[in-house]
């Protein structure tokens, strides 16, 4: 009869640590869902689409030095189109790329239950509130960008790194070597974040340095096949292995300095300060319970390397000139662990469980209600910090006229679409429908006639005017018609 | 310059096609290697406080009584800096609002006015302003004024102010940052009355300088 009950404690125990982590990604998943198709596309997330589309043509993906990244997002998602069909940008819909961002944001909440055992049970479910419903971690499981998976590929690598410190089991190292040639092949932030996060965590670690040694050395060599696999094309491109390489001075370049140059505490201002649209409660709430966390659990060598490794990162992130909003995200992780851990303190020590259970839903309520404002009402509004460099909401008003014009023509969406302007991002997202559509950067000698799109510095190359379109804040596109050659027709209105 | 509707350019569009349409069988679609969009990185937001939210469509638009004329048409202009960089105070009221080079004056850095005689004193309605449309830009520290006084020195009316820091010491400023675009900034006066309008700029978000292309204000003489 004991043993009995043992193995069914042992089994429910079991299924429990199962079905939390299920019900975490569902709800984290339900979160991050609302939204995914209306809201605008961003200028990053068209260059990716376009870049999908290439890593399924018959060339495949190649690695640019200065943007975009690298290649798993675009196999990840490019294999999950395939499947559904969709090869091309003009059988593409917002959602199809956001979900999969969303699915990992959902898999980043599921797999901070990896640990679970080293962080205990109440405080992983506190980080899991604050990264299922923070509203940094919601926007940007709602973008088709790269962070949210690095982001679990980092949290991946955390939970099998620390088990292999203890353990030393060749196996281990081997999944953490994967996971860091994933990251390397994601981003190239992997690599400074990787080499700031191994000595955090490997110092203490109880094995004899020669088998830290042996297991450092499989890691490394498993994840730079990783990464050749995948910057080759697995195998078909060798010449573009050493891609990665070859961006490090330019990399390193643009960190230092450039367009997206601010000072070291933007992050701390875009992290914590109010704006018109309310007040960053994530911010405020991750950081305190973080401290809070730190605190209570300073004998804790992994809550202390926790707190070590945020600091680190952030002093890094607000140290290089070069930042985004998503970046924040790296050192936001690790905080909201170590608030997790502040969040379980906090439970346990308050007085009454139903002061505990108030203090709870004020948070959580906190927190949604950020989240809404930033996710969802503002998600485009240029006073929203997440916000960067947001596509417009007039770009549906565009792409309705578009159709209008289309629909009135004999030639329907086949007619002539001539782009002329320095910046026109996102348009060949909003255009992808008109397989008729050319872009230019200076106007070129022979306009012709057709629907032609221009930006402010070649508005004298539209015989009219009609009202302009944003496409973000600041950036204009103005339509109008050619009804013939413009060496024919007088330009200026 | 015309804006035509949108049912408007479609009409056009359709005639243009079905003319062509007519000589179909004598002809064979052009085919042609369109250039496919360059990739590019993220871009870089406009950034400037107190920006005003975008407007999505046309200006509304603005009420003048019918007897309001462009008072500054052609009406001479002196300003901080005399010696422009590039073309004359003249531009600022030549009625030319062309974005190209050749149709805007650039003044020297930071700090900079020009000021407009009307001629005579005059109830204003309103003022529209283009310092420059063919880049995305912010004017920093636009502040327009009016006064009888040529050196503004009493009489003041400040009818535009977004100097949110005082840095013209011309008082704090809660009017919004804008972008310009080739509509120029329409600026309420509200009736001001005067005869000189100055207007202050401190550079823009590109770069140090700043730059005129035309001004009109809207009104009518003081009785």
């Amino acid at each position: 009869m004991g043993h009995t009950g043992k193995v069914t404690c042992a089994a429910r125990r079991h299924a429990l640590g199962l079905l939390v982590p299920l019900l975490a990604f569902v709800a984290a998943l339900l979160i991050r869902l609302p939204d995914l198709e209306s809201r605008p596309f961003h200028t990053d997330e068209a260059v990716n689409a376009f870049i999908i589309e290439e890593t399924l043509s018959p060339d495949g993906y190649h690695y640019r030095l200065n943007d975009h990244h690298g290649p798993t997002l675009f196999y990840l998602a490019g294999t999950a189109l395939k499947s559904a069909g969709s090869t091309h940008v003009e059988q593409m819909d917002a959602w199809m790329l956001r979900l999969v961002i969303a699915l990992a944001g959902a898999a980043l909440v599921a797999a901070l239950f990896l640990l679970r055992p080293t962080l205990g049970a109440a405080a992983t479910l506190g980080a899991a509130a604050f990264v299922g419903l923070g509203a940094p971690f919601v926007y940007y499981s709602g973008i088709f960008i790269h962070e949210t998976l690095l982001l679990l590929l980092l949290l991946g690598l955390l939970a099998v790194f620390w088990r292999w410190r203890e353990s030393g089991a060749i196996g281990l190292a081997v999944t953490g070597g994967i996971l860091a040639g994933l990251m390397l092949s994601t981003k190239e932030t992997a690599a400074p974040i990787l080499l700031l996060s191994v000595p955090v965590f490997l110092t203490g670690s109880p094995l004899p340095w020669r088998r830290q040694l042996v297991g450092l050395v499989a890691a490394t060599v498993v994840a730079v096949v990783v990464v050749f696999l995948f910057f080759s094309g697995f195998g078909r491109h060798p010449e573009r292995a050493l891609d990665l390489l070859a961006a490090v001075h330019q990399q390193i370049g643009r960190g230092l300095g450039g367009e997206h140059a601010y000072p070291w505490w933007t992050y701390l201002s875009w992290a914590g300060a109010p704006t018109r649209i309310g007040i960053p409660w994530s911010g405020w709430l991750i950081a305190g319970f973080a401290v809070a966390g730190l605190w209570c659990e300073r004998k804790n060598p992994f809550v202390r390397r926790l707190g070590l490794w945020a600091l680190l990162l952030f002093v890094f992130q607000s140290a290089l000139p070069y930042k985004t909003p998503w970046l924040m995200l790296v050192f936001l992780l690790p905080l909201a662990l170590l608030a997790g851990s502040g969040a379980a303190a906090a439970w346990n020590r308050l007085p009454s469980r139903r002061l505990a259970l108030a203090a709870t839903a004020l948070v959580v309520a906190l927190l949604g209600a950020e989240t809404y404002a930033r996710c969802l009402r503002h998600s485009v509004d240029p006073a929203n910090p997440l916000a960067y460099s947001p596509s417009s909401r007039d770009l549906d008003r565009l792409q309705r006229d578009l159709a209008s014009l289309a629909a009135a023509s004999p030639q329907g969406r086949d007619l002539l679409v001539q782009v002329v302007a320095k910046d026109y991002w996102p348009l060949p997202w909003t255009l992808r429908r008109f397989p008729h559509t050319g872009y230019w950067s200076e106007p070129p000698a022979d306009l012709r006639a057709g629907v032609v799109l221009v930006g402010p510095e070649a508005i004298n190359h539209l015989p009219s005017l009609t009202t302009p379109y944003e496409l973000r804040p600041g950036v204009w596109i103005f339509l109008g018609l050619l009804s013939a050659p413009s060496s024919d027709t007088p330009l200026h209105p | 310059m015309k804006r035509p509707s949108l049912r408007f350019l479609t009409a056009v569009l359709s005639s243009a096609i079905a003319a062509t349409a007519l000589h179909a069988e004598d002809k064979v679609p052009l085919q042609t290697e369109l250039p496919k969009p360059l990739f590019v990185g993220t871009p870089v937001p406009v950034k400037v406080d107190n920006l005003e939210p975008a407007r999505s469509g046309k200006r509304p638009d603005f009420l003048i009584p019918a007897s309001s004329k462009n008072l500054a048409l052609n009406k001479p202009v002196t300003g901080s800096d005399s010696m422009p960089l590039l073309g004359e105070l003249s531009l600022i009221t030549d009625g030319d609002k062309d974005g190209s080079e050749g149709s805007y004056v650039e003044l020297a850095k930071g700090a900079q006015w020009v000021q407009i005689d009307l001629g005579a004193p005059a109830v204003i309605d309103a003022m529209l302003v283009w310092h420059f449309h063919a880049q995305v830009r912010v004017y920093l520290g636009v502040v327009v004024q009016v006064s009888d006084d040529p050196s503004f020195a009493t009489g003041v009316t400040t009818v535009y102010n977004n100097d949110a820091k005082n840095l013209l010491g011309k008082g704090a400023g809660k009017d919004p940052a804008y972008i310009e675009t080739y509509e120029g900034r329409l600026i309420d006066a509200k009736g001001a009355k005067g005869r000189y309008v100055r207007l202050y700029s401190q550079g823009n978000t590109a770069n140090n300088l700043n730059h005129y292309i035309e001004v009109e204000v809207w009104g009518t003489p003081a009785k």
